[in-house]
């Protein structure tokens, strides 16, 4: 038997990666478009049951398109079970509209609610504010079960004080959980529980900024011989690269641009990019980030530069500089700006006198 | 500070050059070419080093600008005495600032020194290496030139001397300028037209978050209002109920009436099936079978039949003793022909008689009549001889048949009584009962029999419809309700609730009529409201995308702002520094050369020297060449007092009085030499 646990789609949400107008709505389809692939590739794969462990939607109304579209992948595929847990951005009543729920549709509320598929129970129960404080106190399992419990929070060796915020996995330790599906963290990361059994966060299906970057997908669970083999399935259509390149000691523009070219060696043209220059920089180096914006944004389905560069400046260098710049220099470097602001005025400042010097 | 000597190794032109320096005024002639840069430059080198550049022109490259021309280490030494200390610096310069050398040693003891670094121009003048090259050398041609372009492009000689002040006003101009780009009047550049795009956006954002708000609101009413409707359909439904209920009265009574008739049948039945039990309780033990009573009874029709095959037998027995004895009987007896024999001899006597008598005719008729008997007579006789042998051969068969019909009749009896056995063991009774009381017994078994099948069958139908008829009756029972069972309201108070529950079902369906409409209106509302709600997404992100470039234009904006307050408050701390001090020394300087006492120079924040003529203070480059290069001469040396605040740098004159006449030039060369009373001074003189 094959289950799917995915978790964090966040259907609906705006996108944070400062996508134009027209690529941010595309993405948002995109969303929708991997949630539908999803379903039909566990139709390809006869997975018997899907496990939607919170956060489906983010906004508190949902679009039509939305609601219909997951109303659609549901109902069109009644040999899969779905099996759907509201997360903290679930509050958008998407239940609460639906006078008559799927029967392929199986729901959780604030208490622990189990259901039986095939020789799996599947356990779960939702953060809310009718949630009780030892919720996770009263979880029992049959320990003759293979049990899956579905959750949607953070998990922490002592959770939290706050309900909602985080779960103890001290607490749920030795419950006889064989595979705790979690969602609420957009990366997949699994880790041993105890010894029956693990805890998982299986990540969100697409990135939506690049704080949320590399591979993204779901976890296939195979239920076998009374075990469950967990396998990561990336299945983002397009990924999040965060990528730093040092230019150091480099002068001219032409070097800066090799340098980026040879970091982005291996990402694909359909990815989103950011480049973050990092080093320290000569100040009279030539760099030109908008140059390399322009240069490289057409081959990528998003490119944006970041400079983070420092200025390779020494204050001694002008401590006695009988100048303007050295005098604007002191009076900079002693003054009560931050060191960013120190940084930027000390560049400006600078590039403007010898700008000027050169005529 | 004063330079002692310096050795050359190669540096530029220069190679294995050694040079003594007097203190005060060292006066060298020397001609075009002699290298008087290179030598300026490596006494500049050796206080400051030479710096790392990438820079390929080799007007901004000292380090391949000085490459020694004939190769060989690249440097040298210098000995000099700061205070009472004398120290010596070796410095050797390779292709890259790593690769340089530097010592310092303290003359006084042979060791190295650690007095200074190798910064040491920096710690010994406090002045950087680009100041120190502008101050301390002097050049005739910079001198002039610089004044001519200075007027040209409206900078100040003193400004390019002092550093890059020339440069402040194009500074701020371009700094302006990408301010000018971020921020105009009138809320225009950048900044005025993101916050603008913002706004909108701001006030779309808002009205579809106040949309969103009012769906919110409208879903909960919309909730709110079908839980209502809900209700009122419910209670419509129970209503329609009652009142269906009240109205079939009659029929809901027939339900009764049909319910206790199916009850009562059940029971009758059931009863009935008890009496059946009862009856075939009675039957102590089970009789056999009517099966096997019919093979019981072809057993007593075989029975019958044997007796009546000995019988049959017997009575064929008798017929055959009959018929032998006959047989015997007509074989003692004679046969017929004697008769005719003898009424064949008398026929003709009597005919002989007659015709004998006359009376022919009958004579002979019977004389015809004899002979016709005598051979019927023989006929007769020939007839009875075979007859007697015919009846020998049936007697003989006859008997034959006597003795098969004697074996038939044992064995008949035989069987008799075998099958006898078997039947009255069948009927239970002895052995020597009669055939009749078996008979008699069958039948009265078989009746018995008969009775308890059918007793037994009556018995299944009764069981069967007793159960069909409890079942119909519980389960009408089940389709009524409590009400139906126990309807006990009269008529008259049932017309009144009839009645009462119309008027409250007709309001109900107008208040349901009303609720339908309006949840109508707000799903239509809802709708509407839904389509601007789910713009907020892509106007979050567009507020995020505009909010992120303004705070980006803001803050550079601020930075520039700061860049360009900085360079300001620089510009004026820097004047304020040297100007004061620069015109005092100026001031000194022109005095002591007594040309120009009755004239008031003035120098300015921007540090252009300006001097009283005709009642204005005028830019140097208004008078004579002459003049200009004395004022250009004198700016610098008060440059230098100003700069220097702690040693004096060994100022390198390359003949700036060229210009001069006979009575200016003795008296520069006067001032010079009391200015050499205060530092070293190396002058050039044209050879």
């Amino acid at each position: 038997m094959k289950l799917i646990h995915c978790a964090d789609l966040h259907l609906d949400a705006r996108m944070e990666s400062g996508l134009s107008k027209e690529k941010a709505i595309e993405r948002r389809l995109e969303l929708l478009r991997t949630f539908t692939r999803m379903v039909e590739q566990a139709e390809k794969d006869s997975v018997e049951a899907i496990l939607l462990c919170g956060d489906l939607f983010d906004a508190r109304t949902i679009s039509s398109r939305a609601r219909n579209c997951v109303l659609d992948a549901i109902s069109l595929h009644p040999q899969i079970i779905f099996y759907y847990l509201q997360g903290n951005h679930d509050q958008n009543g998407f239940l609460n509209e639906l006078s008559n729920l799927p029967e392929n549709l199986r729901v959780f509320g604030s208490d622990w609610t189990s259901y039986e598929q095939g020789e799996v129970t599947i356990t779960g129960a939702e953060f809310s504010e009718k949630t009780s404080e030892d919720l996770l106190e009263q979880l029992t399992l049959r320990e003759d079960k293979i049990n899956i419990v579905m959750l949607h929070a953070m998990a922490t060796e002592y959770g939290s004080q706050e309900t909602g915020e985080g779960i103890s996995l001290r607490v749920l330790r030795g419950k006889h959980i064989t595979y705790l599906a979690l969602g609420h963290i957009h990366g997949f990361r699994m880790e041993r529980l105890d010894e029956e059994g693990v805890w998982c966060y299986c990540g969100c299906l697409e990135g939506r900024g690049f704080d949320e970057c590399g591979e993204k997908g779901y976890v296939e669970l195979t239920v076998d011989s009374g075990k469950i083999i967990p396998r990561f399935v990336p299945f983002a259509q397009r990924l999040f690269h965060k990528v730093l390149v040092d230019i150091t000691g480099l002068w001219t523009q032409e070097e800066i641009q090799r340098s980026v070219c040879e970091a982005l060696t291996g990402i694909s043209k359909q990815d989103m990019v950011k480049v973050v220059l990092t080093g320290r920089v000569d100040i009279e180096a030539e760099k030109d980030i908008n140059w390399i914006q322009k240069w490289l944004e057409e081959d990528y389905y998003l490119l944006r530069i970041k400079d983070e560069t420092t200025l390779a400046f020494s204050p001694e260098d002008y401590q006695y500089d009988v100048s303007l710049k050295g005098e604007f220099v002191r009076l900079v470097l002693a003054s009560e700006l931050s060191e960013n602001e120190k940084e930027e005025v000390l560049r400006k400042g600078l590039c403007a006198v010898m700008l000027a010097g050169k005529g | 500070m004063q330079i002692l000597r310096l050795h050359i190794e190669n540096f530029g032109k220069l190679r294995d050059f050694d040079l003594e320096l007097e203190d005060g005024l060292t006066v060298i002639s020397a001609k075009n070419g002699w290298g008087k840069s290179t030598l300026a430059a490596f006494i500049k080198a050796m206080f400051y080093g030479l710096t790392y550049t990438t820079k390929r022109a080799l007007k901004e490259n000292e380090r391949k600008r000085y490459l020694p021309w004939q190769g060989g280490a690249y440097g040298g030494n210098m000995e000099f005495l700061v205070g009472s200390k004398k120290y010596r610096v070796e410095r050797f310069f390779g292709v890259r600032d790593k690769e340089d050398t530097f010592a310092l040693y303290d003359l006084n003891t042979g060791l190295l020194s650690e007095d200074y670094s190798k910064r040491l121009g920096e710690e010994l003048f406090l002045v950087d290496c680009a100041a120190y090259e502008r101050s301390s050398f002097f050049i005739q041609q910079d001198l002039g030139t610089s004044i001519n372009d200075s007027l040209s492009a409206g900078l100040s000689h003193m400004e390019k001397e002092v550093g890059d002040l020339h440069n402040y006003e194009q500074a701020i101009a371009s700094l302006e300028t990408q301010m000018k780009y971020f921020q105009k009047t009138g809320n225009r550049g950048l900044i005025g037209k993101l916050r603008k795009e913002r706004g909108d956006v701001l006030a779309e954002l808002s009205e579809c978050r106040r949309q969103e708000e009012a769906v919110l609101k409208w879903n909960v009413q919309l909730s709110e209002k079908e839980q209502e409707l809900q209700g009122i359909t419910k209670e419509i439904e129970a209503l329609k109920k009652v009142l269906y209920k009240a109205q079939d009265y009659g029929q809901m009574e027939a339900k009764r009436v049909q319910y206790d008739h199916l009850r009562s049948e059940a029971e009758a039945r059931k009863e009935e099936l008890q009496k059946t039990a009862v009856l075939l309780a009675e039957f102590t033990s089970k009789p056999p079978k009517e099966e096997e009573l019919d093979r019981c009874r072809e057993k007593l029709y075989q029975l019958d039949g044997l007796r009546q095959q000995e019988e049959y037998a017997r009575a064929k027995i008798g017929e055959a003793s009959r018929r032998l004895s006959v047989l015997e009987e007509a074989m003692d007896e004679s046969g017929p022909g004697m008769i005719l024999g003898v009424m064949a001899a008398l026929l003709p006597i009597v005919g002989g008689i007659l015709c004998a008598q006359g009376k022919g005719t009958l004579g002979i008729i019977l004389i015809l009549a004899g002979v016709m008997l005598l051979l019927v007579g023989i006929l007769q006789s020939r007839r009875h001889h075979i007859q007697v042998e015919q009846q020998k051969k049936q007697m003989s068969v006859e008997e034959e048949n006597l003795k098969n019909c004697e074996h038939e009749a044992r064995t008949a009896r035989k069987n008799q009584e075998a099958l006898k056995k078997k039947i009255c063991r069948f009927l239970q009774v002895a052995e020597h009962t009669g055939v009749k009381e078996l008979e008699d017994r069958w039948r009265c078994l078989r009746e018995e029999s008969r009775q308890y099948t059918e007793l037994k069958q009556m018995y299944e139908m009764q069981r069967k419809e007793a159960s069909k008829s409890r079942e119909l009756w519980f389960q009408y029972g089940e389709s009524l309700t409590e009400e139906e069972r126990g309807i006990t309201i009269g008529a008259v108070d049932r017309d009144q609730n009839i009645q009462r529950i119309k008027i409250r079902l007709r309001e109900l369906e107008e208040q349901r009529e009303t609720f339908l409409k309006e949840l109508q209106g707000i799903r239509h509302q809802v709708a509407k409201l839904l389509e601007r709600a789910e713009q907020i997404p892509v106007l979050e992100e567009e507020e995020e995308r505009l909010t992120k470039r303004l705070e980006e234009a803001v803050k550079e904006h601020g930075v520039l702002k700061k860049t360009m307050d900085y360079l300001k408050m620089a510009r004026e701390q820097f004047s304020v520094r040297y100007v004061k001090e620069l015109q005092e020394r100026i001031e000194e300087y022109l005095k002591s050369l007594g040309i120009e006492e009755t004239r008031e120079v003035l120098v300015d924040a921007g540090l252009e020297i300006k001097v009283q003529e005709a009642g204005a203070y005028r830019k140097i480059g208004y008078f004579s060449a002459g003049l200009r290069d004395l004022y250009a001469f004198v700016e610098r040396l008060a440059i230098v007092d100003v700069l220097y605040k702690k040693e004096k740098p060994t100022l390198v004159v390359d003949d700036p009085f060229v210009n001069l006449d006979k009575e200016k030039r003795e008296q520069a060369e006067k001032m010079l030499e009391e200015r050499a009373k205060k530092g070293q001074v190396v002058y050039f003189m044209l050879g």
